[in-house]
């Protein structure tokens, strides 16, 4: 049973990664930081992917400033007009 | 502090194609951003009187569209049945990235486990082409991973809020959470982080 225990702590690099996430949001229970703490003890891979994790959390939380300065869609000048149209009727 | 104010006569030229990619991001269809974004300007014009001036036009105007969205989802089959979904895809989801042998525990598989990256992620920031390529990595994921995981990376909302509006278990959420974001590291990796610039 000990070592049943172990291994699925050690070895489950699917769970060890979703624990990380839950880390990082503040939400993980203490059973299951020490579950983590213990996997990343033995494993590379997995602290690696916490680490790149949250660097891309960064690069993401970043895109609604870059849509804006930068948007990657355009709306055809026809709904444009029209979107307008349909503002200035209301606003008065 | 002064106060922000309203000039819809100027909200589709400063914000029209900003709202629309957000909308197109999180729904992939052209016709339904476009709607999304017709129904944000109308209803944010019928209550421009209720706007308190606390935030800026563009937040504001953001946060209704976030809401639009949210309502689009729900009428959607997106955020129905999400055990099902999770449970028919959990195999092939498993087997893309972790050791799926009778006995294993599911470690990274060798081919799939994180790798070091060539470029710092501060670097990638500044770089215009960078977020085509997670614009891309956005685009190819499931539409079923799309709602929480753009409310909670992008939209930045906290956990029990994301699950209240979305309707969805607290584990569910974390699995569909942390499936977008093995998918989306793996894709930036390969198409961004293992390539020398």
């Amino acid at each position: 049973m000990g070592i049943y225990l172990f291994r699925k702590v050690v070895f489950n690099c699917k769970k060890a990664t979703l624990l990380g996430l839950k880390k990082n949001d503040g939400t993980a229970s203490l059973w299951e930081e020490l579950q983590l703490f213990y996997h990343n003890l033995y494993c590379n891979s997995c602290r690696r992917f916490i680490k790149q994790s949250k660097e891309i959390d960064i690069l993401l939380a970043n895109i609604t400033g870059q849509e804006h300065e930068n948007p990657t869609h355009t709306l055809p000048d026809q709904v444009k007009n029209n979107l307008q149209a349909q503002i200035d009727q209301h606003r008065k | 502090m002064e106060a922000f104010s309203l000039q819809p006569e100027k909200w589709v030229i400063l914000y029209g194609d900003y709202l629309y990619s957000l909308a197109m991001m999180k729904t992939g269809s052209r016709e339904t951003s476009q709607d999304l974004v017709q129904e944000t300007f109308l209803s944010a014009v019928k209550a421009k009187d209720t706007f308190n001036g606390l935030s800026s036009e563009k937040t504001w105007l953001t946060a209704i569209l976030r809401n639009k969205v949210i309502d689009f989802y729900r009428k959607k089959d997106v955020l129905k049945n999400a055990s099902d979904y999770l449970a028919d895809t959990e195999a092939s989801f498993h087997a893309a990235f972790f050791d799926s042998a009778v006995d294993s525990y599911g470690h990274w598989r060798q081919d799939t486990a994180p790798r070091a990256w060539a470029e710092s992620a501060d670097a990638a920031m500044k770089r215009k082409e960078f977020y085509k390529i997670l614009q891309y990595c956005i685009d190819k994921m499931p539409p079923r991973l799309i709602p929480a995981f753009v409310a909670k990376y992008i939209d930045e909302e906290d956990t029990e809020k994301i699950c209240k509006e979305l309707d969805l278990s607290s584990s569910n959420y974390w699995v569909m959470v942390h499936r977008a974001k093995v998918l989306m590291r793996s894709c930036l990796e390969k198409n961004w982080f293992l390539e020398e610039r």
